[in-house]
């Protein structure tokens, strides 16, 4: 069964990938890449029941292992790529009609999301972390043609960057991975089973700790250039600002995900060998160097992707310090921001994307008056960064207070609190700036079209989504969440 | 073929694939970078063939005609392609001087090949220098990128690194599981194929394939 909707999970995107490049498909490219991302989606909920009834499963032999961490990335992944693909119809339609994209670039460009999105739900169903690396490589090859489209000078340097710096950092987790295959080989062989993780997992406390130190840093720092740990981040506000926004959903919303996963799985190997205190103070300090880098950033930028992607390096360095600081709380907290961040931040791009092809410009200086020019489009982004701003009622509360808690825990008070300090700076910052754009004065005899129901469908179901789960939490969201954590913990 | 001949070759290859690394940095013209890139996957398939008929294992010999075909041939012909697109200098642009690079090449050779001596890995083959040419020459590699300023010779930079890490995984496990081991060639070839479309496209745009004209994105 399990198997079964693995298959049709990746088989769908995969099967419409193909058949949108056929000429008589050609013109239905984006609504049948649509369905073929809400089979991805139906899938991968009814893989979270099962995993939620049964417990973790596995098919195709080993090669398949889904527990509660690959569920919370794997339905991310489905509901953003639902809504990004729903996104993308009247986006990619308008930038045709503007000229920006030629004729021919649509049926590509759905083709190539849809590999997109099938190869990252890859990543976190897949056992064999050799295999996980082969799927992360393919994540950038695929989302650097994604980035490209354009075929203008900046957007081919921002994928040239992507590419080099990409396929470098995940060289190093290639050599990371292969450490931790040559310290597992003595134990079981050199076999593919040495790369299982569920095998691995059981052998951890075996593994030569001298070993599994220099693999954990190589991992690290590899893959950390993925999920854009500074100072490894450089790549990413470039190739996140010049992809078309419903990309930049992606890349920012649940691709750094996939990456992150990878080193959380890592961890738990690593920390089980090693002891945990030499795991977390290396994810204590890439993610408070992250968050801090990316401040100053954040307060000087005017370009709105820019701001965004800047704050997917700042959030993705307060997920590492949370799993950092670890215990019952750091690592609910880690697990909570994930999701929160995930939503937040994809519906954000989306509706920044919006307000870019309204305005027909990325600066927010020349973007005043939002609220009054598009009222509901407006509302979305104001409602998105005060739920990116960790304002309460919004799950980012819950979890930055979850992450302050686990730092006392830890014994990491100090850390903790400055951790803290830079996400208020940010946010105060993030909200002085959509402060402007949305209640700034418009320009005289300015008008904006209205953003179209698909449009607006689009952008506001991650924040609904990301309301609920905030206010009224369901019970088997919370369960999930907690045996995610346990799982990162090592202990599930 | 003995376990001990094997180590012994195994060990000069890999002393090859240094040479070659230090002569890529060298090179003042793109097509003896190219040229010598190429000789030194030749040298890494070399190494792949000696362990596999010492170890007599089928997933060794297979990596070993994969890196022949992908490494030897498709990478370097795809990138000799963007180099007779390139229609009036071949000469190699690197920030910093052939002498300053080759000597720093060299330093960086002696000291990795010197100080990883006595780390925590004891090979299945080779002798224990086999690791740290292996990541001699990846650094080598990473200094190429660092320092090279055109597309070709960034990828040639991201070559040699890949080489390094096949070599490392070679000796320290005769190479990756067999899936795996495929996958790393395919995404190797993708990426290899869309720098190609990319220095193309570069060439059109910039009319250059500097990447210093890729400086504009900042802050």
């Amino acid at each position: 069964m399990t198997q079964m909707l693995v298959a049709s999970m990746l088989l769908a995107p995969m099967v419409a990938a193909l058949s949108i490049q056929a000429p008589p498909l050609r013109r239905v490219a984006g609504p049948l890449a649509l369905l073929a991302a809400i089979v991805t989606l139906v899938s991968a909920l009814t893989i979270a029941v099962r995993v939620q009834t049964h417990g973790p499963q596995t098919a195709l032999g080993e090669w398949i292992y889904i527990d509660s961490l690959s569920v919370v990335i794997l339905v991310l992944i489905a509901v953003v790529a639902v809504c990004a693909t729903l996104n993308s119809i009247p986006y990619i339609t308008h930038d045709i009609a503007d000229g920006h994209l030629r004729h021919e670039d649509g049926p590509r460009y759905f083709s190539l999301l849809m590999v997109f999105t099938a190869n990252m739900a890859v990543v976190p169903v897949i056992n064999n972390l050799g295999v996980m690396w082969v799927a992360i490589e393919a994540t950038t090859v695929v989302s650097v043609l994604l980035v490209s489209i354009y075929r203008t000078g900046q957007s081919l340097e921002a994928a040239w960057k992507y590419l080099v710096l990409g396929s470098v950092g995940i060289a190093l987790a290639l050599f990371g991975t292969m450490m931790t295959y040559y310290a597992s080989s003595p134990i079981l062989g050199e076999s593919s089973d040495g790369l299982l993780w569920t095998e691995l997992r059981a052998i951890a406390s075996q593994l030569d700790p001298d070993i599994m130190r220099l693999a954990f840093v190589f991992l690290l720092v590899g893959y950390g250039t993925k999920v854009g740990l500074a100072p490894m981040h450089t790549w990413l506000p470039d190739a996140h600002s010049q992809a078309p926004s419903p990309v930049s959903a992606l890349l920012s919303g649940v691709l750094l995900n996939c990456a992150l996963y990878a080193i959380l799985r890592f961890r738990v190997l690593a920390a089980g060998s090693v002891g945990d205190a030499f795991t977390d103070d290396l994810l204590i300090a890439f993610g408070l160097f992250s968050a801090g880098l990316a401040l100053p950033f954040i307060i000087v930028q005017h370009d709105i992707k820019r701001m965004l992607a800047y704050s997917s390096v700042e959030h993705m360095g307060i997920i590492a310090l949370a799993v950092g600081f670890g215990g019952p709380f750091g690592l609910y907290a880690a697990m909570l921001h994930l999701v929160a961040h995930s939503l937040t931040k994809s519906s954000l791009f989306m509706a920044a994307g919006v307000m870019v092809q309204a305005f027909n410009t990325r600066s927010m200086h020349r973007m005043s008056g939002v609220l009054s020019l598009a009222p509901f489009g407006g509302a979305i982004l104001l409602v998105g960064v005060v739920g990116l701003s960790g304002l309460p009622p919004f799950a980012m509360f819950t979890s930055e207070y979850g992450l302050i808690a686990g730092s006392f825990t830890a014994g990491h008070g100090l850390i903790g609190v400055a951790g803290l300090l830079l996400i208020a700076l940010a946010a105060a910052s993030l909200l002085y700036h959509i402060v402007q754009v949305a209640y700034g004065q418009p320009r005289p005899g300015k008008t904006i079209a209205a953003p179209g129901a698909a449009t607006l469908l689009s952008i506001s179901v991650p924040l609904v989504i990301l309301v609920v789960l905030s206010i009224a939490p369901p019970g088997d969201f919370e369960s999930a969440l907690r045996d995610a954590a346990t799982v990162i913990g090592g202990k599930g | 073929m003995s376990d001990q001949l094997a180590s012994t070759l195994i060990n000069d290859l890999s002393v090859g694939m240094v040479i070659a690394a230090i002569g890529v940095v060298w090179a003042r013209s793109l097509g003896w970078a190219l040229l010598l890139i190429c000789l030194q996957s030749l040298l890494l398939a070399g190494a792949a063939l000696c362990a596999g008929l010492a170890t007599a294992s089928s997933h060794v010999l297979i990596g070993a005609m994969l890196t022949l075909a992908v490494k030897v041939f498709a990478a370097p012909i795809l990138l000799w392609l963007v180099l007779l697109k390139l229609p009036t200098s071949h000469d190699v642009q690197a920030s910093i001087g052939q002498r300053t690079g080759v000597i720093l090449a060299i330093v960086l050779a002696l000291v990795f090949g010197q100080s990883l001596d006595a780390g925590p890995f004891r090979t299945a083959i080779g002798s224990d220098r086999v690791l740290p040419t292996a990541v001699t020459v990846m650094v080598i590699g990473l200094l190429v990128m660092v320092t090279h300023r055109q597309a070709l010779t960034q990828i040639v930079g991201f070559l040699m690194i890949e080489n390094g890490m096949a070599l490392a995984a070679l000796t320290a496990t005769y190479g990756m599981p067999l899936m795996v081991e495929l996958g790393i060639f395919l995404d190797l070839l993708m990426a290899v194929f869309v720098a190609f479309v990319y220095s193309g496209r570069m060439h059109t745009i910039f009319g250059s394939m500097d990447t210093d004209s890729l400086r504009t994105l900042k802050g």
